[in-house]
């Protein structure tokens, strides 16, 4: 840990506590956090990273406990919140501390200068797109911008807002390989270059990649915050995902298609001689007048194959699983399950033939208990027992996750499930467990993951 | 020509109206029920203010704006916290009290304009004067709508400073996310009451050159009808810009007038205008859910 005094410490938190309908999930909680220090917030899913998290940057009363903060603080989200109808410029801009232009009385009354310190602005923040290299993106709207580039923006409007201390909540989840290293090398010039705290929550797969740069970590366990050292990380589907595909293949060998674009399908086959269950053919796809999938893409699947597709962020893995459910048209090509073409049938249809899709988020009825949502998808055993009559809606997001997984998988009517990035946020344990899980239902399943390695090992 | 000039009064009054009404729903993302309400406020300003009050014109202008300012903190904090379903009900709530003190405060043994009879209740407000401009009066069609455009290019001024200034950004951020507004140390609140205060504001200058244009008024100018035709025309016209409100307010004026020329009984078009407002809403919202001309689409 970094060597400080007093003079250093930017946020102080003493006896921290809160509970959710009885579950304690903060247990008197110390924290001193000090300028210049990259803390790494590690813990399983669900042990309260993103409630404490909140607690500290105003957004969540604690129960109990004392915060005293000497420097401004600032934060940003997991799914990032960019605001979508401005572009990743006024993103920037608008952030910008005690704009006159704020006041409507100057702004109609003194409508000159305003525009004039507008403008500056303006050109303040286009500068700042430059600095991190997205100098032609300035006028692309929050709604449009690339996930790396939202998580790029989201970082810098909390600074441009005055933060010293900024709390990072999954920085680096969603992202490949090379949007990885460009993040971290702009966190470490933060630290190095403009003195900034940094407070990081990742989930397992990221975190060796967050110990390039942290200098502490904290590590919540049952209530209680802990200084120490890391759990392994364990990488579920980069370096190993090849051998889990293999132990998984009934002969052992895989068979690898490469997809236009960059992308890249793994298919171990877990039944011998069984009929080609799901067909795409010659399949492009557009989102409104954009194209997201533009050259076009085949492949099939058969009965108790168990497949994975590898892509770059911005290819369309989602675009391509929802379209296949039938929530986006296809622009061209054709969909066949169970040799049926599908290609025009609405998305209940194609349910009922069995093809099921676990969206990576809002896949739950928030108002909906636990128990609710087993019993919609006509699951019968427990999911998550302990908390059978939550409203899904009050879960943590690892809860969720778990919740919306399970539900999915165990889903009796399934014929085919399709799962969107279903490792993204999960620790260790619940990375081998989905591993597990997916191991052990026999149906086929395709499941889309971002690259995580430069090169597929 | 005068059935021109009485097309471009209205298109002023519902300009106006509109304009203010995209504040609060097309820039902070909040469906408000109540703006009629305003709208009525504004004209019973200006009416008791010339009729009870002794007030000129100009001034009564000016005690309209100020009313409707200061009485949208009948809408404003209360709903202080509130978004949603919630806000829509505070605001119907806030509209039925309008229109009841309307309704109900009167006592036909008092001077209109009292205590006791404030609005004249049901029998409403009879004899209020065209507006008198630094001498001249506006008696004529053609000066009144040149005082009603007048007035919604002014009105269309500071809509356009407002909107196009940090303030306005602010808004529209706080539309897409108020939680990561603020965050970044916006008062969100503050802004909130802020739209508020302008567009009911404005609604009452609409109300003050409605009252002054058609010489009467009566409750059934804060109804709930009122609320939703000037909701109908930001739908319609689409919202989060300033064009979108204007083209509203021009489409829906224009209907029953386009129904006037097609020799229809008046019982009859009546009820058509009011299933074409229906149709169009339904079109517009499932062919262009951001409107004719607006950039924000109602989730």
């Amino acid at each position: 840990m970094t060597q400080t005094n007093d003079k250093d410490l930017v946020l102080e938190a003493k006896g921290l506590t809160k509970s959710f309908g009885g579950n304690a999930v903060l247990k008197g909680v110390d924290i001193a956090l000090h300028r210049g220090e990259v803390v790494l917030l590690q813990g399983a899913n669900g042990s309260g990273k993103t409630t404490l998290l909140n607690i500290l940057t105003n957004n969540l009363k604690p129960d109990g406990g004392k915060i005293k903060k000497y420097e401004s603080l600032g934060r940003t989200w997991q799914d990032v919140r960019l605001f979508s109808s401005q572009t990743l410029s006024d993103n920037i801009a608008m952030a910008t501390p005690r704009q006159s232009g704020e006041n409507p009385i100057k702004a109609i009354f003194t409508a000159w200068k305003t525009r004039q310190e507008e403008r500056k602005n303006e050109s303040d923040a286009k500068a700042i797109m430059r600095y991190m290299g997205l100098a032609d993106r300035t006028d692309v709207s929050g709604s449009n911008a690339k996930i790396a580039e939202a998580k790029f923006v989201a970082m810098v409007r909390a600074i441009r807002a005055g933060a010293k201390v900024l709390f990072l909540d999954e920085p680096l989840a969603g992202l490949d390989h090379v949007e990885t290293e460009a993040i971290l090398e702009t966190l470490n010039d933060l630290v190095k270059k403009y003195g900034l705290t940094l407070v990081v929550i990742e989930h397992a797969l990221n975190i060796p990649k967050i110990l390039k740069i942290a200098t502490t970590v904290w590590t919540l366990k049952d209530g209680k915050l802990t200084v120490g050292t890391i759990d392994t990380a364990d990488d579920a589907s980069g370096g190993e995902l090849k051998s889990w595909l293999k132990s998984q293949a009934i002969d052992g060998q895989l068979n690898e298609i490469d997809i236009p674009g960059g992308a890249h399908l793994t298919i171990a086959s877990r039944k011998k001689d069984t009929p080609v269950v799901l067909e795409i053919s010659d399949y492009t796809v557009n989102r409104g007048a954009r194209p997201v999938i533009s050259e076009p893409i085949s492949f099939a699947l058969r009965e108790g194959d168990l497949a994975v597709l590898e892509a770059p962020n911005g290819w369309g893995k989602s675009t391509l699983l929802e379209s296949i459910a039938g929530l986006i048209p296809a622009t061209t090509g054709t969909v066949k399950l169970f040799e049926e073409d599908v290609t025009t049938t609405p998305v209940w249809k194609r349910a009922k033939k069995g093809l099921r899709l676990n969206r990576a988020a809002g896949t739950l009825f928030t108002q909906a208990t636990v128990i609710e949502n087993a019993r919609l998808n006509h699951v019968t055993e427990p999911v998550l027992p302990n908390l059978s009559n939550r409203k899904a809606g009050s879960l943590s997001g690892g809860e969720s996750r778990r919740l919306s997984f399970e539900t999915v998988l165990n889903n009796p009517e399934a014929k085919i499930l399709m799962f969107d990035e279903p490792f993204q946020s999960l620790d260790i344990t619940e990375s081998a467990r989905v591993r597990n899980s997916l191991s052990n239902n026999k149906i086929t399943i395709l499941v889309s993951i971002p690259f995580l390695i430069n090169k597929r090992g | 020509m005068n059935y021109v000039f009485h097309l471009l009064i209205y298109f002023g009054v519902y300009a106006i109206l509109a304009m203010g009404l995209n504040l609060i729903v097309g820039f902070c993302g909040l469906l408000s029920l109540a703006h009629a309400g305003y709208f009525a406020i504004g004209a019973y300003a200006y009416a008791l203010g010339t009729l009870a009050w002794g007030l000129d014109s100009i001034s009564a202008l000016v005690l309209a704006f100020v009313s409707g300012g200061i009485l949208s903190f009948l809408t404003s904090l209360p709903t202080w916290r509130l978004k949603g379903d919630y806000f829509v009900m505070a605001s119907m709530a806030v509209q039925v009290l309008i229109y009841s003190t309307a309704y109900n405060w009167v006592s036909s043994d008092a001077q209109l304009g009292t205590l006791a009879n404030l609005t004249n209740g049901p029998f409403g407000i009879a004899g209020i004067s065209r507006p008198v401009l630094f001498g001249v009066k506006l008696s004529s069609l053609g000066a009144m709508a040149a005082f009603s455009l007048i007035t919604a290019a002014v009105c269309m001024g500071i809509c356009h400073l407002l909107q196009t200034a940090p303030w306005g950004r602010t808004l529209k951020c706080m539309r897409d996310d108020e939680l990561a507004t603020k965050n970044l140390g916006k008062n969100v609140q503050l802004f909130k009451v802020q739209a508020l205060f302008v567009a009911c504001a404005l609604a009452a200058v609409a109300g003050a050159i409605y009252a002054s244009y058609t010489s009467y008024i009566d409750p059934s100018l804060a109804s709930m009808d009122q609320s939703i035709l000037l909701l109908s025309m930001i739908f319609v016209g689409g919202m989060g810009n300033l064009k979108g409100p204007l083209v509203g307010a021009a489409i829906l004026l224009l209907i029953p007038e386009v129904l006037r020329f097609m020799n229809i009984p008046d019982a009859v078009a009546a009820e058509i205008r009011v299933m074409l407002y229906g149709l169009m809403l339904v079109l517009i919202v499932r062919f262009k859910p951001e409107g004719v001309a607006g950039d924000y689409k109602v989730n």
